[in-house]
């Protein structure tokens, strides 16, 4: 083309080169042709270059405390970077943009829990995380940061779990009771029950017109589901006391054993219906590796409903629970009943387990008694058949008996409020 | 005009026509059976925000109760790694959000509230916020938060699918399963010689008639088929009576309710039990699969949620005038849930009815002949809430399922 460049064949050729430029940087805007290409994978590296292991689910306020949570598989990266202590590390606490630095912890600022994967970072002195503010984690060089975090004030399930489980094996345990009626009338045991009319009173009145009574306790069970599974088939509806020859009546009467539905004496007291308790995780992984076995209705064994997390046992941080969830532990009370008399056939001995906040202790276990008013209005039998007690005020058997948490171990669930 | 001014001119025209054509974000897309979006213009991933369809529910619109449906759910394409929304939304989908607009020239989106993933389904789920009618907002884009350059473009919201589009192009009309249900009454018996395996004919019975309407399901493909129960008699007479029906089933035709996938292809991955009669031959069985939700709860594009509800009746030993004092024996005996009604669907049924007719006029004082015997009006016995089971699951809409079956 010479240096005449203004000249008519460079226009031309520029009048081609340009449309077909155009042409060439409007690629995005027709369908595309999608195939297996090269990609930047957010989930298999973050911050400055550690694949796949510095990773964080989520940052947790709560009051000057953020908790920072690995997410599975970090632990060992997170070690190896911060130190068990976390003190070769340090939380950055960001402004909105996420990239402003406005505070970072110092050395006793910071604490790493390995059981827990997680850093509670203390909010340096006149650092105030503002709307929307964000955190990170980075070495004291600053060779490894993580990506910045939203800083929040509430979780959900999802953001709890974190990107690499699925929220969908969650299992959420639910806590129900069955009240079981036990037979109390001179001569009977745990084995047996007749007809015969005694005279002996089962009343606190000590009318002997009174002589068959119902010892009345309810028992806590428990529940799980997931969105592939749950075990809700343990639950019964109730249970009528066998009589001979295959029958389901017992000196003429149909008799609940167990009623896991509804109060016979109340239609409102609903304390066979499931009430959701707190949240589990289906598979051992990650932090969820303690094993959390429960009984999920009468006559089924404990059994396995998921693991929890443990709680700290790092020095400074002894007994808490990785930010967001909350601590619960098993409390018991071994009923005893050999003391109730006339005799009865309620075993002594059976446990009743409740899974509560350790600082609370559930109220104390109940058994109560139906009785009267007296001969074939309720309460006795005459030899062939015998009439149920009819009261409907039920009175105390004995004295409750406490639950204790003695020997056993906390853990730590997910908040029900949060499933 | 000198050349030099000419050439100024063409280059100012045509680099305006760049520009103009070169839509990173805000022209409307074309949406089809191909795909679109995808404007990481950084280049490390050209499928990014690759999406077939927004589509928001359009069937409470109008109306004030329940509120409208807000909820726009855009399809990713689906069994690409590389166009994975996780990849730029994260697994809780709060790396992205949704900008809402009421038309393609709108400079003032309103942005989502609360943002869902599944990335089983590759769907992203976003709620319109705000009080205006959200049948106002045509188009959608969903966007990273860190890097705004990475969107889909101006996406139209649809409000009609057709089942290709939450079925996408791996799995076939042919093997959507349509679940019908329907009802059948289930009748029991109260009284001195009833028992839940059998009736004894008493002198001077006081025969009751307890019953109960239970739920049941039937399937419908393209390949196969189950078919819903007949009436049944009892086995022999009620004490001389020939007049009951065991089970009654006749006159409650089957009704289309949701659709469930013959197998387990993503994101339809739970299979689903049902039961097919009272009684018969393969009562129960897995009826298809259902899709999970995403992170936030809501379904893939286009899906419903639906859920088992179990209504657990108490066993009956009914008391009254007609009955001995402690009450009589009845049949309906539930000790090993067999009485429990189940039904799956999306919200929560009306409570569960058992009725009583007591008796009236008892059986034969000698013989516990009950052709004379006479019973009272039905009461309710028992009114059972329905209780939730696994969490919600999701299925095709029967609104899709037209013509299929």
């Amino acid at each position: 083309m010479g240096p005449k460049i203004y000249g008519r064949k460079a226009f031309a050729l520029l009048a081609i080169l340009l449309p077909t430029l155009v042409i060439t940087a409007c690629l995005n805007a027709e369908p595309k042709i999608l195939g297996q290409q090269g990609k930047f994978d957010f989930s298999a590296f973050n911050g400055s270059g550690v694949q796949g292991q510095f990773l964080f689910n989520y940052a947790l306020q709560s009051g000057t405390t953020v908790g920072v949570q690995g997410s599975t598989n970090s632990k060992s990266a997170i070690i190896g970077t911060c130190n068990l202590n976390g003190t070769s590390c340090m939380c950055q606490f960001l402004a909105a943009d996420g990239t402003t630095v406005l505070g970072s912890t110092n050395s006793s600022q910071i604490l790493y829990d390995e059981s827990g994967n997680y850093f509670n970072c203390t909010v340096p002195g006149g650092v105030t995380i503002p709307t929307n503010g964000q955190i990170r984690v980075s070495n004291l060089d600053g060779s490894v940061v993580s990506t910045a975090m939203a800083i929040s004030s509430s979780l959900t399930v999802g953001q709890l779990i974190g990107s690499d489980l699925d929220a969908n094996h969650v299992r959420t345990v639910y806590r129900y009771q069955c009240e079981y009626n036990y037979l109390q009338k001179a001569g009977t045991s745990a084995l047996s029950f007749d007809c015969s009319n005694q005279v002996t009173s089962c009343d606190p009145d000590n009318d002997s017109s009174k002589s068959f009574c119902m010892l009345k306790a309810r028992f806590p069970f428990f529940l799980y589901s997931d969105s592939f599974s749950n075990n809700f088939a343990s639950k019964i509806a109730d249970k009528l006391y066998a009589g001979g020859g295959g029958t389901n009546t017992i000196c003429g009467d149909e008799i609940k054993q167990v009623n896991c539905v509804e109060s016979d004496t109340d239609s409102t007291d609903a304390f066979g219906t499931p009430v959701k308790q707190f949240g589990l995780y289906s598979q051992a992984t990650g932090i969820w590796q303690q094993a959390v076995s429960l009984p999920s209705g009468p006559d089924q064994p404990s059994s396995s409903f998921g693991y929890a997390a443990a709680v700290s046992t790092t020095p400074g941080n002894v007994g808490n629970c990785p930010p967001g969830l909350i601590k619960r532990i098993f409390f018991t009370s071994t009923i005893v009943t050999s003391d109730i008399t006339p005799s009865n056939n309620f075993p002594s001995g059976l446990i009743a387990t409740e899974v509560a906040d350790p600082t609370i202790t559930p109220v104390p276990f109940h058994i109560g008694k139906l009785s009267g008013p007296g001969g074939v209005l309720g309460g006795s039998c005459d030899g062939a058949k015998c009439y149920l007690p009819q009261s409907t005020v039920v009175a105390g058997a004995k004295p409750d008996q406490n639950y204790t948490s003695t020997g056993q171990t906390a853990f730590c669930v997910i908040p029900g409020s949060m499933l | 005009m000198s050349p030099r001014y000419k050439l100024c001119l063409l280059a100012l025209g045509l680099g305006t026509l760049a520009v103009t054509g070169c839509d990173v974000g805000q022209g409307v897309k074309k949406l089809g059976s191909t795909v679109v979006g995808g404007t990481d213009v950084s280049g490390t991933n050209a499928d990014a925000f690759a999406v077939t369809l927004a589509y928001r529910d359009p069937s409470n619109d109008g109306t004030v109760t329940p509120a409208p449906i807000r909820l726009v759910s855009i399809q990713g394409v689906r069994g690409l790694n590389s166009a994975n929304l996780v990849n730029e939304c994260g697994a809780t989908g709060t790396s992205c959000a949704c900008d809402f607009f009421t038309s393609s020239s709108d400079t003032s989106p309103v942005t989502s509230t609360t943002v869902g993933i599944s990335s089983q389904n590759n769907s992203y789920s976003c709620t319109i916020p705000g009080a205006v009618a959200p049948s106002n907002y045509k188009y959608v884009k969903l966007k990273n938060l860190n890097n705004a350059t990475k969107n889909t473009g101006l996406i139209n919201i649809k409000t009609v699918l057709v089942i290709e589009d939450v079925l996408g192009t791996n799995l076939t009309k042919t093997n959507v399963r349509g679940i019908f249900g329907y009802s059948c009454n289930r009748t029991f018996f109260e009284g001195e010689g009833v028992s839940a395996a059998n009736i004894s004919c008493v002198a001077g019975q006081h025969l009751g008639v307890i019953s109960a309407t239970y739920n049941f399901y039937t399937f419908k493909s393209g390949v196969d088929s189950n078919l819903p129960g007949s009436d049944a008699a009892f086995p022999a007479d009620i004490c001389k009576r020939n007049n009951f029906l065991k089970i009654q089933c006749t006159g409650n035709t089957p009704v289309l309710h949701y659709g469930f996938y013959l197998s387990s292809a993503d994101p339809f991955v739970v299979g689903i039990t049902m039961t097919r009669a009272p009684e018969g031959d393969n009562l129960t069985a897995t009826y298809g699969f259902a899709a999970l939700p995403d992170s936030s709860g809501n379904c893939p594009t286009g899906l419903m949620k639906i859920r088992p509800w179990v209504a657990q009746p108490a066993s009956i030993i009914p008391t009254g005038p007609t009955c001995p004092a402690n009450g009589c024996p009845s049949s309906f005996i539930n000790s090993n849930n067999s009485l429990n009604n189940t039904v799956v669907e999306q919200n929560q049924p009306s409570n569960f009815i058992v009725t009583r007719q007591p008796n009236l006029i008892a059986c034969d004082a000698t013989t516990g002949d009950c052709t004379n015997a006479q019973f009272n009006g039905a009461v309710q016995a028992e009114s059972v809430a329905y209780q939730s089971q696994t969490p919600v699951v999701c299925a095709i809409p029967p609104s899709l399922l037209s013509g299929l079956f």
